[in-house]
């Protein structure tokens, strides 16, 4: 018999070789020829070393094995490196583009400044009030007529087998076939200028967009208006909710206002409360807001008479008016001007005694309390500050603890990768802008307004989820090869949580990492979610905590 | 006499290792085996009450992992065919390919073997895995991949060649420098 070639002997060792041929092998071995004897001698000893090879791995921790030949999946410290890298880049860009010097007249352009601020977020509201509904409406159709195709297309090709799957798509494309029209519950109104005649009453809310926005006449509802320029000469019987460069009213407001503005100006009367968000907002000596004042603004001018509290964060305040109950003022400077009467207590935080000026002949019925505010208060040295973010920890364990018992699949969220770590910071940024903005456009629907409300609060929930994500993962990389059993949630997602505070807590580049953070970590939990599918798995043992 | 809560956790404390370094290997993932041995024994812990707890437990868990892994290789793999090799009827290897590993190995052997089989491909990687370290022979093999006893002997002798190459080449490239 001629030498049998390897691979014949291969089977030969591996007992896999039919019967007789088998007997034949081992009768040409038996004719004592060398050649396949010491080949099929080293083919057992492979297999034995292979065998053995295996057997090793329990007795022996190979991760660095694991590590030189798996290119090094990201750990944390790279994570660490990106994310205060890209912080850091971030803040010498804002720092060097905060410190160049724009020309008064230019001031608008400044992104830095307030009233370029103002503009870009009227703006991109207007923007998108006006646009919004078209775009989205576009988006629908396209995406519900591209999609009727694919489906057209599966159906078609797997109309001969039935199955759950096909079933399925065919209930969608039945669902995407009865697809309703869009259908409001306000009444819209857009165009370059949107005039409610004098004399015409319109019985309902009123959404009002465009380039001006004028109320000659009466509205029974609300008045929701998107523009750059907000005029109420008529009545509104409920509330106005304005956003706009310049908000004036001048007619009468049976609710309350809620302004964001550039300048709200109101010389009519709001028979509840005003709410500016404002760089300017003054109440007239003509107007007068029968409820409280609310302002979040640079300047608030009070010459009209104001029936309940007056409430400030900001710059300078000035009261030349009859003020009901108290006055609370925190900011740069409050004065109060004859004939100034405030019936209740003034109460102002400001850095200097003389940053509070009350003129001679103006009454404070009540106490009067000016609290010194220290301008360079570190507050790294206050133990009020640690006792915050103690707090803070506790709360954001407890929740942790809370959301991967419920759902257990979310503690493995992975950045295994540089590549990983880009699409979550993707991601996550796209999620951050675009589910507001989302539920804007949903929210002008009547089936809609829920909906936008809802996603709304799912969207403040995972910002708040994403850095307990973070911190499990940081957890969880660190102790990772600390031996055979994983470690229990619970001192991973704590080791993970005081780190992540830390960071966000750093000088100089705290609040960008915090940024930074939340947007990698929501990035990291929508992949998650969509690459598991099953985040609410339960371990076998129940013990994962 | 099917498994309680409190013996399936015993379980889990005893086999999660050898689980999880079979989906290692099978996967080629540290990433990968920790979700599949964490798929392994929910789907254990789904199945206990079928147990038969008078055979080894370890065997009915990794045979779990061994198909729960073969099943994520194939999903991985473009070619739905992964195991397939191109003519197993007609193999019939050339002769020059480097001879069994006994000639190469140094006194590391199962460190450089272990290092080689990383490299591998999972067609070939995935059979020698289940030959070596589950102890499987070729009908079971082509049992867990759905594939016939010649092509596994095709591809465990690929493999192994593929292994001595890779060996070869690394210890020429560590004596050169």
């Amino acid at each position: 018999m001629a030498c049998p070639s390897e691979w014949t002997w291969t089977l030969y060792v591996d007992g896999e070789s039919a019967e007789p041929e088998c007997l034949e092998l081992t009768r040409h071995l038996d004719e004592n020829c060398q050649n396949c004897r010491e080949l099929v001698a080293a083919l057992r000893q492979e297999n034995r070393l292979l065998a053995q090879a295996f057997a090793e791995i329990h007795s022996l921790n190979e991760e660095s094995e694991i590590a030189a030949l798996q290119g090094k999946p990201m750990d944390v410290a790279r994570v660490a490196a990106y994310v205060a890298g890209l912080a850091m880049t971030l803040r010498l860009g804002f720092g060097f583009l905060a410190g160049l010097r724009v020309p008064a007249g230019l001031d608008w352009l400044n992104p830095f400044g307030l009233k370029a601020q103002l503009n870009l977020v009227v703006n991109g509201l207007v923007y998108v009030v006006n646009e919004g509904g078209v775009m989205m409406e576009s988006i629908i159709k396209n995406g519900g007529l591209a999609a009727l195709f694919v489906l057209g297309l599966f159906g078609l090709t797997a109309s001969l087998r039935r199955s759950a799957k096909t079933t399925a798509m065919l209930g969608i494309l039945v669902l995407l076939l009865g697809f309703p029209a869009s259908s409001y519950a306000l009444d819209i109104r857009s165009g370059e200028v949107v005039i409610l005649p004098a004399k015409e009453m319109l019985d309902d809310t009123l959404l009002a967009t465009g380039d001006s926005v004028r109320i000659d006449g009466t509205v029974t509802g609300d008045l929701i208006a998107f523009a750059r320029q907000v005029e109420v000469r008529g009545n509104v019987e409920g509330n106005v909710f304005a956003s706009a460069q310049q908000v004036e009213v001048s007619g009468e407001v049976g609710g309350s206002i809620l302004g964001g503005a550039q300048t709200i100006r109101v010389s009519g009367q709001a028979i509840r409360d005003l709410y500016g968000f404002a760089q300017s907002i003054v109440v007239e000596n003509t107007g007068g807001v029968a409820g409280n004042v609310t302002i979040f603004g640079a300047v608030g001018s009070l010459d009209g008479p104001i029936g309940r509290d007056v409430t400030m964060f900001g710059g300078r305040l000035s009261i030349a008016s009859d003020i009901g109950q108290n006055v609370l003022f925190k900011g740069g400077r409050v004065s109060l001007g004859v004939p100034a009467r405030v019936r209740g207590n003034l109460t102002a935080h400001v850095e200097a005694e003389n940053d509070v000026q009350i003129e001679p002949g103006v009454t404070v019925i009540g106490q009067t309390s000016i609290e010194l505010t220290d301008p360079a208060r570190n507050r790294y040295a206050t133990a009020s500050f640690y006792l915050g973010q103690t707090i803070g920890i506790a709360a954001a364990f407890v929740t942790g603890l809370l959301l991967f018992w419920l759902f257990p699949g979310l503690t493995r969220v992975k950045l295994a990768s540089a590549r990983a770590l880009v699409m979550a910071s993707g991601i996550g940024f796209v999620t951050v802008i675009a589910v507001p903005v989302a539920a804007l456009l949903l929210g002008v629907t009547l089936i809609g307004l829920p909906i936008a409300l809802t996603v709304i609060g799912l969207w403040l929930v995972g910002l708040y989820l994403a850095k307990i994500v973070i911190a499990q993962f940081v957890g969880k990389s660190l102790f990772r090869g600390q031996g055979d059993r994983v470690l229990t949630i619970a001192p991973q997602l704590l080791t993970g949580l005081v780190l992540i505070f830390i960071a966000i807590n750093l000088p100089y580049i705290g609040s960008l990492l915090h940024g930074l953070l939340i947007v990698i970590g929501l990035g990291a939990l929508v992949l998650t979610l969509c690459r598991t599918g099953k985040w609410w798995y339960t371990s076998p043992d129940g013990s994962e905590l | 006499m099917p498994l309680g809560e409190q013996d399936f956790g015993d379980q889990y404390e005893r086999h999660y290792r050898r689980v999880f370094e079979l989906c290692r290997y099978l996967l080629n993932s540290y990433d990968a085996a920790e979700d599949a041995t964490h798929e392994v024994f929910v789907r254990a812990y789904r199945r206990k009450s079928t147990l038969d707890t008078s055979r080894p437990v370890s065997n009915w868990l990794l045979g779990i992992a061994r198909h729960y892994c073969i099943d994520v290789l194939r999903r991985r793999a473009k070619d739905k065919r992964l195991f397939h090799p191109e003519a197993p009827e007609s193999f019939d290897p050339p002769s020059g390919q480097p001879g069994p590993l006994v000639q190469l190995l140094s006194e590391e052997a199962g460190k450089e073997v272990r290092k080689a089989l990383r490299t591998l491909p999972d067609k070939y990687r995935v059979p020698l895995v289940l030959a070596y370290c589950n102890q499987l022979s070729y009908a079971e093999i082509a049992a867990t991949l759905g594939v016939d006893s010649n092509a596994v002997a095709t591809l465990l002798f690929r493999g192994k060649q593929r292994l001595r190459e890779r060996i070869e080449k690394e210890r020429r490239s560590g004596l050169s420098q």
